[in-house]
């Protein structure tokens, strides 16, 4: 009796699970069903971090939700570039871009906010890399000085100044972001202010900055490539560069790493934003959710070796020898982040002011 | 009789062509470095990098991409600039210069802002087809290398022996094959030559059309050169090198035309 009991009752669970199952896996989906068969575009960056994004989160999120998600690198002035021209009918929905031109595409109505109720994984979020709700960071570099391991670093940014430095610099190009902290370092060394105080100062500065051209041997607009230019001895220092360019040639054993004066170092954000009437909103915000979730950002943070926006990951001491985090690192290390409102009002200007100095 | 050159000007040659190749060469001789970035001189010896190229599916899609697009292009312009360049050059036009003006605009025209014009263009109309973007935006940079080279075939071409022949009774059929077309011939390679490398090697204007699913070599290269700069990216480029290479050699043996007269 009991026998046939434990029979009769293997075959009702079986008869049980076999009829739940084709229920059960449609229910899977339906939390995710809003996405079914939707596409999405998506700006992101080049360099490693695009290529993680490409790889492996995009596929993940492909088969989780059902949809299409279509990638295009490109590098922030492009993806500000495409948001524009692209404004009256949008094509993306979703655009990686640094926090220097959230201001910009605040101001020209080319993003939304993102909203908070459909994407939990903001909870997480430094409140530093919220930007008001305009966007969020998904990955955080140092940008400082970077140089040749057979040469001693100098312990502030004032002594590149000196004779001995005479052509054995690579000075980032005006094209470039981390141009604009080289200026807050001239303006800084200038005046003897720290870097809050002395990004307001770059008017006054730029005669610092052309006390430097001896010391340059050339500019770079490739961080990579000048890390590798270094690496090889063609120059001794090079400054200012992101450490998602550096750390991953001193992580394959390139003799080239970076230093961290005592004036401070930069904070480099890459961020995410909404694309303002984009496609497929929904599916937008559920990527931008994706991008933010602990798994993923621990796993884009140790491929790209950057710092991820949000609280309570745990990374190995390896990982941690090239990032600053958490946040009380970042504060330790005194990561500055300028103010961009002021800076882009500005930056074209001092653009030419470079140009000419440098005869670029 | 054969013309003797001095001994200052095969030197003088020498030189330059020294010149010429020397650049070629150095990315040959990194792609071989055994170390995991790029260095020069090179240390040790590996064909790894070529290995990895070319099991990479990624620079495999974007290189047979490229190929497509360049060929299909090239085949666009020429079947749009051959009657265009004929026409302008063979018969009176109103507007004849306006037209040839615009056509040829494209070569002033700093190829970044005709990009970004066409994307915003492009997405005025609503017009989603990325190929078919890259094709007209292609075509558009590409049409004026085939009017100029074909139009001055047409504008050398003798047109008393196109009259002779018809005189002596050469249907036009016979006229254009055996007539214009032997005189033309190099004029209408030169463009199509020309046309292919400029679509192959575009950046400016794929860097706005593209997009994940139609990604041209170049911008792959560049997003490499972002990612790592590894003995990779120059086996990438000794590639492209080799493929140029190829592609004289094959027009050389199929079409029958030597170096001087494509360049002339």
């Amino acid at each position: 009796m009991t026998d046939i009991s434990r029979r009769k009752f293997g075959k009702l669970a079986l008869a049980t699970a076999a009829l739940a199952a084709p229920l059960a896996a449609p229910a899977g989906f339906v939390r995710n069903g809003f996405a079914a068969g939707k596409e999405i575009h998506v700006g992101i960056w080049g360099g490693s971090q695009g290529e993680f994004v490409k790889k492996e989160i995009i596929p993940a999120f492909e088969k989780d939700f059902n949809c299409k998600v279509t990638a295009e690198e490109g590098f922030t002035l492009a993806n500000v570039g495409k948001m524009r021209a692209t404004k009256d009918n949008p094509k993306f929905s979703v655009m990686f871009i640094d926090d220097v031109a959230i201001p910009i595409c605040k101001a020209e109505d080319l993003i939304d906010q993102l909203p908070k109720g459909d994407m939990p994984a903001l909870a997480n979020l430094y409140d530093k890399f919220a930007f008001g709700g305009w966007g969020s960071a998904l990955a955080i570099s140092v940008a400082s000085m970077f140089h040749n391991t057979a040469v001693s670093p100098p312990a502030s940014y004032a002594d590149l100044w000196k004779p001995e430095y005479a052509g054995k610099l690579k000075l980032v190009s005006p094209k470039n972001t981390p141009s604009v902290f080289f200026l807050i370092v001239a303006a800084s060394i200038k005046s003897g202010k720290p870097f809050a105080e002395a990004q307001y100062l770059i008017d006054d500065s730029f005669d610092k900055v052309a006390e430097l051209k001896p010391n340059i041997m050339n500019l770079f607009d490739n961080g990579p490539q000048a890390a590798n230019e270094v690496a090889q001895g063609q120059a001794d220092i090079g400054l200012l560069e992101l450490s998602k360019y550096i750390y991953p040639y001193t992580a394959k054993g390139a003799p080239v790493t970076m230093s961290f004066p005592k004036e401070g170092s930069f904070a480099g954000n890459n961020c995410q934003v909404l694309v303002k009437g984009g496609p497929n909103r929904d599916v937008a915000v559920a990527f931008m959710n994706r991008m933010l979730e602990p798994k993923v950002q621990k796993a884009f943070s140790e491929y790209a070796l950057t710092a991820p926006p949000v609280s309570g990951i745990e990374f190995s001491a390896d990982t941690l020898k090239y990032i600053a985090y958490p946040l009380s690192e970042m504060d330790k290390r005194g990561l500055f982040t300028p103010d961009w409102e002021f800076i882009n009002a500005k930056r074209s200007a001092w653009t030419e002011k470079m140009n000419g100095i440098f005869a670029v | 009789m054969t013309e003797t050159v001095s001994p200052a000007i095969r030197i003088v040659v020498a030189i330059i062509l020294l010149m010429v190749v020397a650049p070629l060469v150095v990315p040959l001789l990194m792609s071989i470095s055994d170390t995991a970035f790029i260095v020069f001189p090179p240390q040790g010896f590996t064909l790894k990098w070529y290995a990895a190229v070319l099991a990479n599916p990624e620079a495999r899609g974007s290189f047979l991409f490229s190929l497509e697009l360049a060929a299909i292009v090239t085949t666009v312009s020429l079947v749009l600039g051959i009657p265009c360049a004929a026409g302008l050059t063979r018969f009176k036009v109103p507007g004849q210069d306006i037209m040839l003006g615009i056509i040829l605009s494209p070569l002033i025209v700093p190829l970044i802002v005709t990009g970004i014009a066409l994307l915003q263009f492009f997405s005025m109309m609503n017009f989603r087809a990325t190929l078919l973007q890259l094709v007209i935006g292609h075509t558009v940079v590409c049409l004026p290398y085939v009017i100029r080279s074909v139009s001055a075939s047409f504008v050398l071409a003798n047109r008393n022996l196109e009259d002779a022949a018809a005189v002596l009774g050469a249907p036009p059929h016979v006229v254009a094959t055996r007539i214009v077309w032997p005189q033309v011939r190099p004029g209408i390679l030169a463009g199509g030559v020309f046309c292919f490398i400029v679509s192959f090697d575009d950046y400016p204007i794929s860097m706005w059309l593209a997009d994940g699913n139609h990604f041209p070599i170049p911008l792959y290269l560049y997003t490499v050169i972002e990612r790592s700069f590894d003995p990779s990216i120059a086996a990438i480029a000794s590639l492209m090198i080799f493929f140029a290479l190829l592609l004289v050699l094959v027009i050389e043996r199929v079409f029958g035309i030597n170096l001087a007269r494509l360049a002339s």
